[in-house]
């Protein structure tokens, strides 16, 4: 059982900086909602890849559920949509039998599948995605309902990923043109990796 | 589609009493039909335009050679690469074949082919107006109320919806993202069995 989590929020980011703050508000709702859950969270000065590696992630010894709320491409988290803070994989014990939950883009491509390699497991997006404009709260649900399966309803990497598609579909049969075509891009770009089928808390 | 396209026809040779002409506007109505013998003239008539359903008739011959029909229609795919454009010559050289294909005329008749044959080629190019998914894009984007909302950010831009129509219609990168995006949530739709959304 997962019982520490370090949440990661690039909430400086010039685009989207005031989005991933509500994800972070979103998330640290939901862990709050499980005392044993410990809980730190990193805000954007400290996405560096020097602090979190000599100085962040070694403190953590025990296995941990990492929510990334920042961008991304296929094989690193990006600063600001431009400075790689978290590449190639977590180079931390912590990720072993650990969880990274991703809501940037692309991830799931190559960072995703790469965590395994250190016993960890991956939910995020293979591809880019976008946050609707208009409808941000549309976008954030989505975005977060795998973590709200996970934690909340103890489901599997499996069952999550499901109920996080049903989610978009719900949203895209009930949304404009433009936004339902992102949503349902989204929704097929949810991936998973590592331990798929059994529950994490 | 609802209404009829305007037809543009641009040709020094040709004036409202050519066959061709008479015939588009009974087919099309009359208030439709648009001739100029300048083509400079016609070609800042489809640049003022761009939000109307259109199709051009184009000759390439000009008196002054910088005004040729094929010089015309790189300048309106600058702009618009949607409009369908039928190329009406007796020209025949490689390198202006090369030009026109590039530039995605749709149709070439000949001069010397009848009325008939063009209305053909006139109709086959309403026929492609009415099922191309990006002209169906930019005709949805177009009855939107607001222009000037921000209906999408990608790659860290913003595009408000007057933006998303230009994208379109140069079928620039973010255009051709736009319309495949909208053909995989129509396919995924069907699969679903939705209607309507």
């Amino acid at each position: 059982m997962i019982q520490n989590s370090i949440l990661i929020c690039d909430e400086q980011d010039a685009s989207l900086g005031s989005y991933f703050k509500t994800c972070l508000d979103y998330a640290e709702a939901l862990i709050d909602t499980k005392d044993i859950i410990k809980k730190e969270c990193i805000s954007s000065q400290y996405c560096d890849a020097t602090f979190l590696d000599i100085a962040l992630f070694p403190k953590h010894k025990e296995k941990t559920l990492f929510v990334i709320m920042t961008h991304g491409t296929i094989n690193c988290f990006l600063k600001n949509a431009s400075i790689p803070f978290i590449e190639d994989t977590i180079n931390c014990e912590c990720i072993n039998g650990g969880l990274v939950y991703s809501i940037a883009c692309s991830t799931g491509e190559v960072f995703g599948s790469k965590i395994v390699e250190k016993n960890g497991s991956f939910y995020g997006y293979n591809k880019p995605v976008e946050v609707l404009p208009q409808y941000q709260k549309i976008s954030r649900e989505c975005d977060m309902w795998g973590l709200h399966g996970l934690v909340a309803k103890n489901l599997s990497l499996e069952e999550a990923k499901k109920e996080a598609q049903e989610k978009y579909s719900y949203y895209i049969d009930r949304t404009k043109m433009l936004d339902a075509a992102r949503l349902r891009k989204a929704r097929d770009s949810i991936v998973i990796h590592g331990n798929t089928n059994h529950s994490f808390f | 589609m609802s209404q009829k396209p305007e037809i543009i026809v641009i040709d020094d040779n040709t004036n409202i009493y050519d066959p061709l002409i008479i015939e588009l506007g009974i087919v099309y109505e009359e208030k439709n039909i648009k001739l100029f013998q300048d083509s400079l003239k016609g070609l800042d008539y489809i640049l003022a335009n761009l939000s109307k359903k259109m199709i051009v008739i184009l000759d390439i011959k000009f008196t002054n050679p910088k005004d040729r029909g094929d010089i015309i229609l790189e300048a309106i795919r600058k702009q618009n690469k949607l409009i369908p454009v039928i190329i009406w010559s007796a020209e025949e050289t490689q390198d202006f074949f090369k030009s026109l294909i590039n530039n995605h005329a749709l149709y070439f008749v000949e001069q010397t082919d009848n009325t008939e044959e063009i209305l053909k080629r006139v109709e086959g190019a309403i026929h492609y107006l009415n099922v191309d998914v990006a002209t169906a894009i930019e005709t949805w984007l177009d009855e939107q109320d607001n222009k000037e909302q921000i209906l999408s950010i990608s790659n860290g831009k913003e595009y408000s919806t007057n933006d998303l129509i230009s994208e379109i219609r140069k079928q620039s990168e973010e255009g051709r993202k736009i319309e495949k995006e909208i053909l995989e949530l129509t396919i995924d739709l069907l699969f679903r069995k939705k209607e309507s959304i």
